[in-house]
């Protein structure tokens, strides 16, 4: 049996060590190198002191580099950490401090933010380059050991590492906006990871002839997905370059070359396919499965998408990162009107239910928080036992065994068959191109400005986007401000996705009667 | 207003310093800005916005590929034909 994550790519170069496990524009690794070469970098890695349990941080641009270092720092028995390499170094730097990170595997043209990052902070004991190296890449500080990509290349690979971890070790963290203004860690154990893995091996059917995409990021959850379920099936993962998906006719020809056969993506991707990608000039014949989740697909361009790739599955998967993915779709027909299609029903491998305020199972037409329990959940959120506490809860009522069971947060109905039904959040987190973003933590990256008195973010519902973000200011004084200053302000401490789009300037927010800002007044 | 090509490639360099950039980082013309890690296809997609605002072009998303758009002066080249065309 698999007891770790590494033990899918391990099993998979012995059986087929020369076909092609990832690809990445011209560039290819097969099975067999990238088992080499992860090895060879948790040598290096252990020799400069990595032990089990550390947290290494991946600070790179999508690329083969960056799955081997998913696999090196896995086999040296260390967690890994992907860092989303546009983000400014202020909140990367808060990343690295959280989980204190003190190995970072990165490139080149990353040594500029990493010095910034040095400014804000942040200690490290050794980088690894595993870019070309250039004379301005210097080692940032001269106390931290540098590693160059030729010693990862040189160092032993034929050797038996075997760290003395188990499967409830910590595998990686995502970090994911939070509500309190920092990011929180999301911990998730090999054990968790690899029920999800099998899970979805089994149910979507995967073999080394599939070519699968991957189109998230590593540090967004549907990578797991992507890399761990295409490699255990010993099949071809082929990673969509950086930039591709603001060229929706790129994209569309990116999956007629490299000839995929499994897509899997947030909606607002696919509706600008459906909308730009000129598909139908287009041979996506290739295409025998596409799974999309991390926000509403809205049922008007779904149904364009399934007209224009008709001989495809589409499945809506739904879970938070804390639960991997935990219930799932398959979309037989559209909704006559334009309701969304359902999340559908949970996965073999775990329990789902919902309950309204009153404590209820729900049924057909009422609403309620869904709850998931079951052995892809994760350990908890990273340092901050109280937030792990909230979402983590016994629920001896409705859980078989008293089960540890997680609060998603997310409103649900059922229809008639059992499926469940994404209706809305209870609280401030909304999604927007995919991304899980809390409205709070953007307020109070607002408040930190000297020139705010007073602040609220709302989502404006999009359609090709999913959400908007508008941030409504009540300046201090009143004609300093203004909304170029205010982005600028926010892209030094927020990822680009988390600025708000529309500034707005207002002499007082609209309260309701208790006191609380009305946000339905400020989103029209 | 005056349009030559490097008056574009200027504006659109500013745009990107201060709408896409958290930090001052050099970068140069012909060099891929994915590649360069200096924006990703949100912050490209605001650049197409930004481009259409202030040149008064239309960038049909189905008539631009990554391969003619990753750079400065691919992008420049493009937009300064569009505008003799006009």
């Amino acid at each position: 049996m698999y007891e770790l994550l590494q033990d899918l790519l391990i099993k998979s170069a012995k059986q087929n060590p020369d076909r092609i496990a990832v690809r990445y524009k011209s560039k290819e690794i097969s099975y067999g190198e990238l088992d080499k070469i992860s090895n060879q970098l948790a040598w290096v890695l252990i020799q400069n002191g990595v032990r089990r349990g550390d947290r290494i941080g991946i600070y790179l641009d999508k690329s083969i580099d960056s799955i081997i270092s998913i696999f090196g720092i896995l086999k040296a028995g260390a967690v890994y950490v992907p860092l989303d390499p546009v983000s400014p170094p202020i909140r990367l730097a808060y990343i690295i401090k959280d989980c204190s990170i003190q190995y970072l595997i990165t490139s080149s043209n990353k040594i500029p933010r990493i010095r910034q990052m040095f400014l804000e902070g942040m200690l490290m004991k050794c980088i690894v380059n595993l870019g070309e190296m250039r004379p301005d890449t210097r080692p940032p500080l001269n106390s931290v050991k540098f590693i160059s990509r030729h010693e990862v290349l040189t160092a032993p690979s034929s050797f038996k590492i075997k760290p003395k971890i188990k499967n409830t070790d910590l595998a990686y963290i995502l970090y994911t906006s939070g509500s309190t203004g920092r990011p929180k860690g999301i911990m998730i154990t090999h054990k968790s990871s690899l029920a999800f893995i099998n899970w979805a091996y089994r149910c979507f059917g995967l073999t080394r002839e599939d070519r699968a995409s991957n189109h998230a990021p590593l540090h967004f959850d549907l990578s797991i997905f992507d890399i761990f379920v295409t490699i255990k099936a010993s099949a071809t993962m082929c990673m969509v370059p950086q930039g591709t998906s603001a060229f929706p006719h790129s994209l569309a020809e990116f999956i007629e070359r490299e000839e995929i056969t499994v897509w899997y993506s947030v909606p607002s991707t696919l509706i600008q396919l459906v909308l730009y990608g000129d598909l139908k000039n287009k041979d996506l014949s290739s295409l025998r499965l596409v799974l999309f989740a991390g926000e509403v697909f809205p049922s008007k361009h779904l149904r364009k998408l399934i007209t224009m790739i008709p001989h495809a599955q589409f499945y809506n998967l739904y879970g938070p990162t804390e639960t991997n993915v935990c219930t799932y779709y398959l979309v037989e027909s559209m909704p006559s009107d334009n309701k969304p299609v359902p999340i559908g029903r949970s996965c073999d491998n775990l329990e789902t239910f919902a309950i309204d305020e009153e404590n209820n199972l729900i049924k057909p037409g009422s609403i309620g928080e869904l709850y998931v329990s079951g052995p892809t959940l994760m350990n908890g959120y990273w340092n901050t036992p109280d937030k792990t506490r909230e979402a983590l809860v016994k629920l001896p009522l409705y859980s078989k065994q008293n089960k540890i069971t997680y609060r998603t947060g997310d409103l649900v109905t059922i229809d008639e068959c059992g499926n469940y039904i994404f209706v809305g959040r209870q609280d401030n987190m909304i999604k927007s191109r995919g991304y899980r973003i809390e409205l709070e933590e953007i307020e109070s990256i607002l408040y930190i400005h000297p020139e705010v008195e007073e602040s609220a973010v709302v989502a404006v519902p999009n359609e090709e986007t999913g959400n908007k973000i508008k941030a409504v200011i009540v300046p201090r004084r009143s004609n300093s401000l203004s909304s170029e200053k205010i982005k600028n302000f926010c892209l030094r401490r927020l990822p680009q996705y988390m600025v708000p789009e529309i500034i707005e300037f207002r002499d007082w927010l609209p309260k309701t009667s208790t006191g609380k800002v009305d946000r339905q007044k400020l989103i029209m | 207003m005056d349009n030559s090509q490097s008056d574009i490639s200027r504006k659109i360099k500013e745009f990107i310093r201060s709408e896409c950039l958290s930090e001052r980082i050099n970068f140069r013309d012909d060099q891929s800005l994915f590649e360069a890690g200096i924006i990703d296809s949100l912050g490209m997609i605001k650049l197409m916005a930004f481009i259409e605002d202030a040149f008064a072009v239309i960038i049909n998303p189905s008539e631009v590929a990554i391969d003619n758009f990753d750079t400065i002066e691919k992008i420049s080249q493009i937009v300064s034909k569009r505008l003799s065309n006009k």
